[in-house]
């Protein structure tokens, strides 16, 4: 059936009468993503000047492609950057499949009351700052911490978790699973709500065992929120990290955990070298928006599943 | 017309791009630009200052200090705490109005470099003549181009040893151990104590504060004390000393030969406290001001503990080095943006008199304190740590050069232990035979390069690398390398022509 203009008109302003709630739901967020996302667009200028913040944007004489020149030809940068990607597909790697595990685990439990008791105790350490879970690890990993103190009295040799290269950012990924797989678990576990019971009853009649339904149905229903979860977290990933690894690190552990946020918050911020820090930051955006559309194109072209 | 509105919001952004226009503010710059006073109006309401201190977790509006600011300079004042050069340089970057900020000696370089700080010259002359007189010697350090731009407060603990290797002179003693007077002797007595006390550290640092690779007690061993030295007649920075490869180089096998903390590049100075206070170290490189912290409750752990300092090493030629705590530790800095720089002007002048800085640091005679035959303040315990226990943070960067170390000696008095161990590090410095200041302790702040504290930061760090075998001993030479091409040079040139005009 074919509308006329006015049809159209009509059926948009009832529309917009029934919904407006709904869309009024949508203002704050808007809100937030245009204060803080959207009108600092104006000071990406910033990266093109050499800003001194008492002369002001306006006053700050224009650079060019300066730092992005002297970002380039750092020779540091590029440890940065690999360790930035490192850290964080280490942390993508662990903590989203460890939640979705957690989850389908959490979800097996008939006794409602130990399924939220449970849900209850992974989730607290969501809350704790990260000054509170480098206390937590070090007394764990420190040189004469508790898991030292166990190797020793076993015969062996201590590790320096926090001073070794090469242990340290087994410390990163094992305090960010501690501090993120509980708030993964409940993004999954509200998805396995939501999976019809009939399909789990079907599957007990055609003879499948506990394993074979979560591989059936369980994971296949959790899929899309996985895409999501990834595919959100590698727009982010030249950014994350930074208030883990600020606490966590020292100098004797920059090859291995120094990122592209902790670089510049000591070498731009701590030394009020804005601009290069602006720099850095919008080289870390666009990456991100690659990385997002990338992730999202191959999500699509390899599972069907895809954000937009 | 999804499209057209993406297409719009797009628009809208590269507009506002290309237009961005920053904030009108256009404060006057770290040189030349006088600020001109506010017009007097004696009817006007006194506005509230904001003060910000060093880093601290106490409430500082508690302290009974607080309440008696408003009497001696007619201001209410709010006090903040400053933790991180991060902080004070995002405060001074967002334009947060402060009135007076704290700002270290090694910050100062940066807020000038940044044209953050205002000039006060002017504002002296007119409304701070007392703030002259309480800085006489000191001031030209706060003066760039004969302007000034921040007040000088100097150090509390004049002359006496700022850093040094204390420890648990209680085990030394049950061990039969004695203290070191050279290297070779600090390296034995760390494996005799490591072969005493197995399950102990032999010896802790932290990798907090912005020396703490520098341990002072040590460098003595390899003829240099301090950043700066005079070597051959020329200031000399510690990397290019010809003792420093020798530490380092000996600092790193103590790390290998597990001697020292293997965690200290992770350790704050509070966790190194800790690790003491719960008896898992002998010895440390700290000061007398942290004894208030650990002593107490090392006690507590072990009542038989009894922590004393080590003398300086001497070095080859039988000579320890030391350098004495003078000149200005802090600066009060009014920012460029700040509302109210008379009033603030004004509020500095009154504390800076002499009756006012005993009045808010050591209280009233005869309630908080006497005075001795010599003139000295003796303070009545337990009034005076009641009241002013916490009064030194209110004064980090107010101190008046003339009367202030008097009442510091008798604040030292208000913790025993502290007091015992300033007196005997105080002894073991003048033990030294070359006890002296920083040759460029005088000096104007560095404003010939922007980044002198990036490039303190990237040396210490890259010390910190050798010293844990991050990096080989030939690392040094690449960071004298990158000192020379970053600016390290014209610092070194700076400081020889200073030292030369002012022979």
């Amino acid at each position: 059936m074919v509308l006329t203009t006015e049809q159209k008109r009509f059926r948009r302003s009832q529309y917009w009468k029934g919904n407006w709630q709904l869309y009024a739901c949508l203002v704050p967020g808007l809100l937030f993503l245009f204060v803080f996302k959207l009108l600092p667009f104006a000071n990406i200028s910033i990266a093109f000047k050499q800003f001194k913040p008492m002369k002001g944007l306006a006053g700050s004489p224009w650079v060019g492609l300066k730092h992005f020149q002297k970002l380039f030809s750092d020779p540091a940068i590029w440890q940065v950057i690999k360790n930035t990607l490192v850290i964080n597909l280490l942390q993508l790697v662990f903590v989203s499949p460890v939640a979705m595990f957690f989850a389908i685990l959490i979800n097996e439990i008939s006794h409602r009351w130990f399924q939220r008791t449970v849900q209850t105790i992974i989730y607290i350490p969501h809350f704790f700052t990260w000054v509170v879970i480098y206390s937590v690890f070090f007394i764990l990993f420190g040189s004469n911490g508790l898991i030292n103190q166990i190797i020793t009295r076993l015969g062996g040799k201590g590790i320096l978790f926090f001073v070794d290269s090469n242990w340290f950012r087994f410390v990163l990924v094992a305090s960010a699973m501690w501090n993120k797989v509980g708030w993964g678990t409940i993004v999954y576990l509200a998805e396995l709500t939501k999976i019809d019971q009939d399909l789990y009853d079907a599957a007990v009649v055609d003879g499948a065992g506990k394993l074979k339904q979560i591989w059936h149905i369980s994971l296949p229903s959790l899929l899309p929120t996985f895409v999501l979860m990834v595919t959100i977290r590698l727009g982010t990933i030249m950014t994350d990290g930074f208030g883990q690894i600020l606490v966590f690190y020292n100098p004797s552990v920059y090859d291995a955990a120094d990122v592209i946020s902790t670089y510049v918050y000591r070498v731009g911020l701590g030394q009020a070298n804005f601009s290069y820090a602006t720099a850095v930051g919008l080289f870390e955006s666009v990456v991100g928006l690659l990385m997002v559309l990338g992730s999202n194109f191959l999500s699509k072209q390899l599972t069907g599943k895809s954000v937009w | 017309m999804k499209r057209r509105l993406v297409v719009l919001a797009m628009l809208l952004s590269c507009v506002a791009t290309l237009f961005a226009n920053g904030s009108q503010e256009s404060a006057p710059s770290a040189k030349g630009q006088a600020v001109k006073s506010q017009p007097a109006n004696v009817d006007a309401p006194k506005p509230t200052l904001i003060f910000t201190t060093s880093k601290t977790t106490t409430d500082m509006s508690k302290e009974q200090p607080a309440s008696l600011y408003k009497e001696v300079t007619g201001y209410d004042i709010k006090w903040e705490s400053m933790d991180s050069t991060e902080q004070l340089m995002l405060v001074l970057a967002s334009g947060e109005k402060k009135d007076e900020i704290a700002v270290s000696h090694q910050q100062f370089p940066l807020v000038l470099s940044e044209g953050a700080a205002m000039d006060l010259t002017d504002l002296i002359d007119q409304y701070g003549p007392d703030i002259k007189k309480a800085v006489p010697t000191l001031m030209p350090l706060g003066m760039v181009d004969g302007r000034i731009y921040g007040i000088p407060s100097p150090r509390a603990a004049m002359n006496f040893p700022k850093w040094f290797v204390l420890g648990r002179q209680d085990l030394l003693d049950k061990a039969g151990l004695k203290p070191a007077s050279t290297p070779a002797e600090f390296h034995q007595l760390l494996k005799d104590i490591k072969k005493a006390y197995p399950s102990m550290i032999p010896f802790g640092m932290d990798n907090e504060h912005p020396n703490s690779h520098l341990v002072s007690t040590i460098t003595s061993g390899f003829g240099f004390r301090g950043e700066w030295m005079d070597v051959n007649g020329k200031p000399t920075f510690y990397l290019k000393n010809p003792g420093f490869k020798d530490y380092i180089s000996f600092m790193a096998s103590l790390y290998k030969e597990g001697l020292l903390d293997p965690d200290f590049p992770a350790l704050t100075r509070r966790d190194k406290f800790t690790k003491m206070s719960s008896l898992q170290m002998v010895l440390m490189d700290d000061s007398w001001d942290g004894c208030r912290t650990y002593v107490a409750s090392t006690t507590d752990a072990e009542p038989s503990s009894l922590v004393e300092p080590m003398p300086f090493l001497k070095d080859a030629n039988g000579v320890a080095h030391h350098e004495l705590a003078n000149g200005a530790e802090w600066f009060a800095v009014i920012p460029a943006n700040a509302d109210h720089p008379v009033d603030t002007i004004k509020a500095i002048n009154e504390i800076m008199k002499p009756e006012n800085q005993v009045y808010l640091a050591a209280g009233v005679e005869g309630v908080h304190f006497n005075y001795d035959k010599e003139g000295n303040i003796i303070p009545i315990q337990p009034k005076f740590n009641e009241d002013k226990a916490m009064a030194h943070l209110f004064f980090t960067s107010m101190r008046s050069e003339v009367i202030y170390n008097k009442i510091w000696q008798a604040r030292l008095m208000k913790n025993a232990d502290m007091y015992r161990i300033a007196v005997h590090s105080k002894k073991f410095a003048e033990q030294c035979a070359d006890n002296a200041i920083s040759p460029v302790l005088f000096a104007p702040a560095v404003t010939v390069i922007d980044n002198y504290n990036a490039l303190l930061a990237y040396v210490k760090d890259g010390c910190v690398q050798v010293i844990t075998g991050k990096k080989p001993l030939s690392y040094v030479d690449e960071m004298i390398a990158y000192w020379d091409a970053n600016g390290g040079k014209a610092v070194e040139k700076f400081y020889a022509d200073w030292e030369a005009k002012n022979k």
